[in-house]
C-alpha cells in the first residue's frame, strides 16, 4: 500500500538514513526502536510532514513523495492525544469532517455514531481537560477514524496510560484493526505491544532501519545482536562455534558449551539468543531429557511479576528463565537453590556475525 | 482643611466618586475611550502581523521576536516625543491636525502597545505545540484552516495579551501628556489629571482618579485571571 524506497531525510542534527520498507493494506505495522531512534520522524514522514532529501515514497505504486499531508488520506494520533483543549469532545471528533466541508447535520450524525462506537457518547459536551487519559485517547482515536483514513498513524498511543487502561485499549485497537480492516502504523518501544498487535515489525536504531518483516520472525529471530537486545531477548550470549556436524553446532559461549542448530562453521563467531520462556528449570540432578543443553546451576534471584516470575540462574553463564509463580512455589526456588537448567537446541536462535542474513534456530 | 490632608483627600475622593462628579466622570470616560480604541486598533494591526511572524519562516525571525520583546519596555516619553514630532506642524503628518486631540493620543497609545501585542501574539501561538499543529495538518486541514484552528486554540492566550496591552495603555502617562497636552475638557485623562492635580496639591481629585485607575487595573487583572484559567 505504502512503500519507502531508500528514503533519507534530515531534521536538525538527526538523519533518517536510506530507509526502505513496504506496508501492505490491512497490516498492523509496528515501528519499534529505542528513544531518539527516529521512529516518530518516520511516522511523520509517512504522513507527509517531512519532505525526504532523497528517495521516493509510493502509495499504491504511485509516487507521493511531494504530496502534502492533507491529500495523503492519513490520520495521526500522538501519544499526548493532541486534542484541542478549547473544543468539546464532539467538536474535536468532528474537526476532520469540518475541514472536509461536510454538512453540519451529516457531521453530527457521523460524530454521534463514532462517539457511540468508542463508548464516549456521555462525554460529548465535555472538554478534554476534564477527561481521564483513557477517555482522551478514545476521543483522539475517534477523531482520527472520523476522516476514514487509508492509514491510521499512532505514535506510542499506550505510553501515557495506566496498565489497566492499556489492556482495554489494546483490545480496542485490535478490534479496530480487525473490524475496520484499517491499515495501522504504530510507533512503540514496547515489545509486548508488538507481540500482541503487530503483523509486521520494523526496527529502527539511530535513524537506520535495521530489521523489517513478519512480526513473529523479527521478534523471535532477530538479525543482529542490537536488534535482539532491543526486542527483549533475555539471554544473549556471544560465543564461537567449535564444531558443526550436519547443521548441529557446538558453541562455546559465556563459559559453557551449548548445542544449537545453525549452518555456522567451526571457528565462526556467533551470538546465541535464548528466550527466557524457553529455559526449563528442574530441582536436583537433571533427569534424562530430549533437551540438548542441560547444565547445573544455582538460583541467583527470583523476581515475581504478576502471575510469572523471572528467575536468574548462574550456570557458568548467567541465564534467565521465566516460570509461573506456581512453579516457583512448587520447586521452592529461592536464591542459592541448586537447579538443573535445560534448553532445547532448536530453541536457540543463532546470529552469525559474518552474515547479514537472518540466523537459524527456533 | 485642618486635619490630615491625605485622610481628608481620601474622604473627599470617595465623595467625588459616589456623587459622580462631572469632571471625574468626563476624565474617566475619555481615558477609557482613548485606551480602548487604541487597544482595538493595535489588536487589528498586531494580531495578523504577529500571526504572520509565527507562521512564516524567514531570515532574522529570531531577531524580530527579540526586538519586539525589547520594545515591550519602550519608554512612553520616547513614543510620545516621536509621535509629537510626526504629528506637529513640522512633521510629515502635521496636516492631519491630530496633535493635542484624542485622535493623536489614540495613535500614540496604539504605537506604544503594538510591539507588546505582536510579541504576545507570537508567544500565544507558540504555546500551541508542534504535535497539535501536525495533527491538524494530518487530519486534512488546508494551510488557511490550520492557521484559523491554531489562532482559535490560542484565543485565550491572545486575549490575555490584549488585556495586558490595554493595561499598559490606560496606565501610561508619557505619550498622552506629550501628544495630548493635558488640555482640560479635551485631552485630559486619568493619568495626566493625577499628575497635574498632585502638583497643584489638589489631592482629593488626584486620589479619586487614582482609585478609579486602580479599579480599572484591578478589573483588567480579574478578567485576565479568568481568561488565563481557561
Amino acid at each position: 500500500m505504502i512503500a519507502f524506497d531508500r528514503v533519507s531525510l534530515a531534521l536538525g542534527s538527526f538523519r533518517l538514513k536510506d530507509v526502505s520498507l513496504a506496508i501492505g493494506k490491512g497490516d498492523y505495522y509496528f515501528i519499534v526502536g529505542p528513544s531518539g531512534a527516529g521512529k516518530t520522524v518516520l511516522l511523520e514522514a509517512i504522513a507527509g510532514l517531512h519532505r525526504p532529501e532523497r528517495g521516493r515514497i509510493l502509495l499504491r505504486d504511485k509516487e507521493i513523495t511531494a504530496l502534502p499531508p492533507e491529500k495523503r488520506g492519513v490520520a495521526l494520533v500522538y501519544q499526548d492525544y493532541s486534542l484541542f483543549p478549547n473544543m468539546t469532545v464532539a467538536d474535536n471528533v468532528s474537526y476532520g469532517l469540518w475541514v472536509r466541508g461536510m454538512q453540519k447535520g451529516e457531521a453530527q450524525r457521523e460524530v454521534a455514531g463514532l462517539l457511540e462506537r468508542f463508548g464516549i457518547s456521555h462525554l460529548a459536551d465535555r472538554y478534554p481537560g476534564t477527561l481521564s487519559g483513557g477517555e482522551q485517547q478514545r476521543a483522539a482515536l475517534a477523531r482520527a477514524v472520523a476522516v476514514k483514513p487509508d492509514i491510521l498513524l499512532l505514535d506510542e498511543p499506550l505510553s501515557a496510560l495506566d496498565p489497566v487502561t492499556q489492556e482495554k485499549f489494546i483490545d480496542d485497537l485490535r478490534r479496530l484493526h480487525r473490524e475496520e480492516g484499517l491499515t495501522i502504523v504504530q510507533v512503540s518501544h514496547s515489545r509486548r505491544e508488538a507481540h500482541l498487535l503487530a503483523t509486521r515489525v520494523a526496527v529502527i536504531i539511530d535513524g537506520t532501519l535495521v530489521d523489517e518483516g513478519e512480526a513473529e520472525v523479527v521478534l523471535n529471530t532477530p538479525k543482529s545482536r542490537e536488534v535482539a537486545s532491543f526486542v527483549g531477548i533475555e539471554n544473549i550470549l556471544d560465543g564461537t562455534v567449535t564444531a558443526n556436524e550436519d547443521g548441529h553446532a557446538t558453541v562455546d559461549a559465556g563459559g559453557r558449551t551449548f548445542e544449537a542448530v545453525t549452518e555456522a562453521t567451526a571457528g565462526e563467531e556467533v551470538t546465541l539468543c535464548i528466550r527466557a520462556d524457553d529455559v526449563v528449570l528442574a530441582v536436583g540432578d537433571g533427569r534424562r531429557s530430549s533437551a540438548r543443553n542441560t547444565m547445573a546451576g544455582t538460583v541467583v534471584s527470583v523476581a515475581e511479576n504478576g502471575p510469572v516470575a523471572e528467575v536468574k540462574v548462574d550456570a557458568g553463564a548467567e541465564l534467565t528463565a521465566v516460570l509461573t509463580r506456581r512453579s516457583v512455589r512448587d520447586l521452592s526456588l529461592v536464591p542459592e537453590t541448586p537447579v538443573t537448567l535445560s534448553v532445547k537446541a532448536t530453541a536457540i536462535h543463532v546470529i552469525r556475525s559474518s552474515s547479514s542474513a537472518r540466523g537459524s534456530g527456533r | 482643611m485642618n486635619g490630615n490632608p491625605i485622610i481628608e483627600g481620601f474622604i473627599e475622593a470617595i465623595e467625588l466618586i459616589v456623587t459622580l462628579n462631572p469632571q471625574v466622570v468626563e476624565i474617566t470616560i475619555r481615558s477609557l475611550y482613548i485606551s480602548l480604541t487604541a487597544t482595538f486598533v493595535a489588536t487589528l494591526i498586531a494580531l495578523p502581523i504577529g500571526a504572520l511572524i509565527y507562521f512564516y519562516e524567514f531570515r532574522g525571525k529570531r531577531a524580530v521576536v527579540s526586538t519586539l520583546q525589547t520594545l515591550y519596555a519602550l519608554p512612553t516619553v520616547i513614543v510620545g516625543l516621536l509621535v509629537f514630532l510626526f504629528l506637529s506642524n513640522i512633521g510629515p503628518f502635521g496636516f492631519l491636525r491630530l496633535l493635542y486631540t484624542p485622535g493623536g493620543m489614540i495613535v500614540a497609545q496604539t504605537i506604544l502597545i503594538i510591539p507588546l501585542l505582536m510579541g504576545l501574539t507570537v508567544a500565544a501561538l507558540s504555546g500551541i505545540d508542534r504535535d497539535k499543529r501536525y495533527t491538524i495538518t494530518a487530519l486534512g486541514a488546508s494551510r488557511l484552516q490550520t492557521v484559523m484552528t491554531i489562532i482559535a486554540e490560542a484565543r485565550f492566550a491572545v486575549m490575555a495579551g490584549v488585556l495586558l496591552g490595554f493595561g499598559r495603555a490606560i496606565a501610561e502617562v508619557g505619550t498622552v501628556m506629550i501628544v495630548g497636552g493635558n488640555i482640560r475638557g479635551a485631552t485630559r485623562v486619568l493619568t495626566t489629571a493625577i499628575a497635574l492635580n498632585t502638583s497643584m496639591a489638589n489631592y482629593s481629585l488626584s486620589i479619586a482618579l487614582g482609585i478609579i485607575l486602580l479599579g480599572v487595573a484591578l478589573g483588567v487583572n480579574i478578567v485576565l485571571s479568568l481568561v488565563q484559567r481557561r
